[in-house]
């Protein structure tokens, strides 16, 4: 019976749907997986993407269980937020204790929020390494690119905005 | 693949909605190089690519039900059903149905047919004509009531009424949030008529 049952949830339960997730404050984080792309789709962007990652680092493959913030917020378990839901992503880091960068040097571990033009952050990584040029930092950025794959990168080099908002745990 | 779009437009169309990890990112990603191809403009101006595109979406909606996988076209498909909601063609039937596919790799295209059947003028229109017939139906002496639709929302028809009729009650997004009440209302109007 309880095998019976436990073949029942996961039929009942397939790894497309959300997960249980809440932040620090206990509030629910929307999240769902879904479909990687297919080959003939990465074939498609390729031509456009090998000139982005030309000096960045592939460090996972592409998926569809995870996004950005489902690596930074949620351990790569899950896309943050769910695709239908507007949940805004500057709430859910101060949800988690996060708050912005003032004045502070950027230091690894940081959160990178990228800024689109109204301010909201649309993608999200973690700073994790920062060289020197001179005296001019160069930081790099661990992040998910979508559904794209995981890449170690300059800050300034994804296909995201240049406007880069740094965040920090409290 | 669709010759009105270059392939460097779709590789480059392709890659940025890949890298989108919100509905709000991927609508103005496809709106932007939709954009830059005036293919709303295009559409406004020719009746028949409206429907050539038109029909070969709904081929594409067909061929395409069971995808497990995000499927290649995803950006052609993405670029032309915003580009004709954007020229306010009518193309509610076909959102909708890519809004009930239930494949897994059709997820995206299936939200944005939601945001899409959801947003601005093309609800506006058919409230329009829905409150019409709607008001007529109701008992003499009833609240008169101001229309406000602005709140973009993917209500369906009887609640999208209710909506309009009871906009003091109600925004939009309390009504999503309130469907126990809305449940009510509803049967008090059905009493009442």
């Amino acid at each position: 019976l309880n095998k019976a049952f436990t073949i029942f949830i996961h039929m009942t339960n397939p790894p497309t749907q959300a997960l249980p997730l809440s932040a620090r404050n206990g509030k629910p984080i929307s999240n769902s997986r879904v479909a990687p792309p297919s080959q003939q789709q990465l074939k498609l962007a390729e031509f456009s993407f090998r000139l982005i990652v030309a000096e960045a680092t592939r460090l996972a493959p592409p998926s569809g269980l995870y996004n950005c913030h489902g690596l930074v917020f949620a351990s790569r378990r899950a896309n943050i937020p769910d695709i239908q839901d507007t949940l805004p992503i500057g709430d859910l880091l101060r949800w988690d204790g996060y708050l912005p960068i003032r004045e502070q040097p950027v230091q690894v571990g940081d959160i990178a929020a990228y800024l689109d033009e109204t301010g909201d952050v649309e993608h999200t990584g973690i700073v994790c390494e920062i060289d020197s040029m001179g005296i001019v930092p160069v930081i790099w950025v661990w992040s998910m690119w979508g559904g794209l794959g995981e890449f170690r990168h300059r800050a300034t080099q994804s296909p995201y905005s240049q406007t880069i908002q740094y965040w920090r745990l409290q | 693949m669709n010759p009105r779009i270059p392939d460097d437009v779709l590789s480059e169309t392709t890659m940025q909605l890949l890298a989108s990890s919100t509905l709000r990112r991927y609508l103005r990603v496809a709106r932007e190089y939709g954009g830059a191809l005036s293919l709303s403009e295009k559409l406004i101006e020719n009746n028949s690519l409206q429907e050539e595109i038109v029909a070969r979406l709904e081929s594409l909606s067909q061929s395409l039900e069971n995808e497990e996988e995000r499927p290649a076209e995803e950006a052609e498909i993405a670029l032309w059903l915003v580009a004709l909601s954007d020229a306010r063609v009518p193309i509610r039937k076909l959102l909708e149905r890519w809004e009930t596919y239930r494949a897994s790799g059709l997820a995206w295209i299936r939200a944005l047919a939601k945001r899409l059947i959801s947003s601005g003028p093309l609800v506006s229109e058919e409230i329009e004509g829905l409150l019409g017939t709607f008001m007529q139906s109701l008992p003499a002496g009833m609240p008169e009531v101001e229309k406000d639709y602005n709140e973009p929302t993917a209500l369906g028809q009887n609640e999208a009424a209710l909506c309009i009729w009871l906009p003091n009650m109600f925004t939009h997004q309390h009504l999503e949030q309130k469907e126990s009440m809305l449940f009510i209302i509803g049967m008090v109007v059905v009493i009442l008529g």
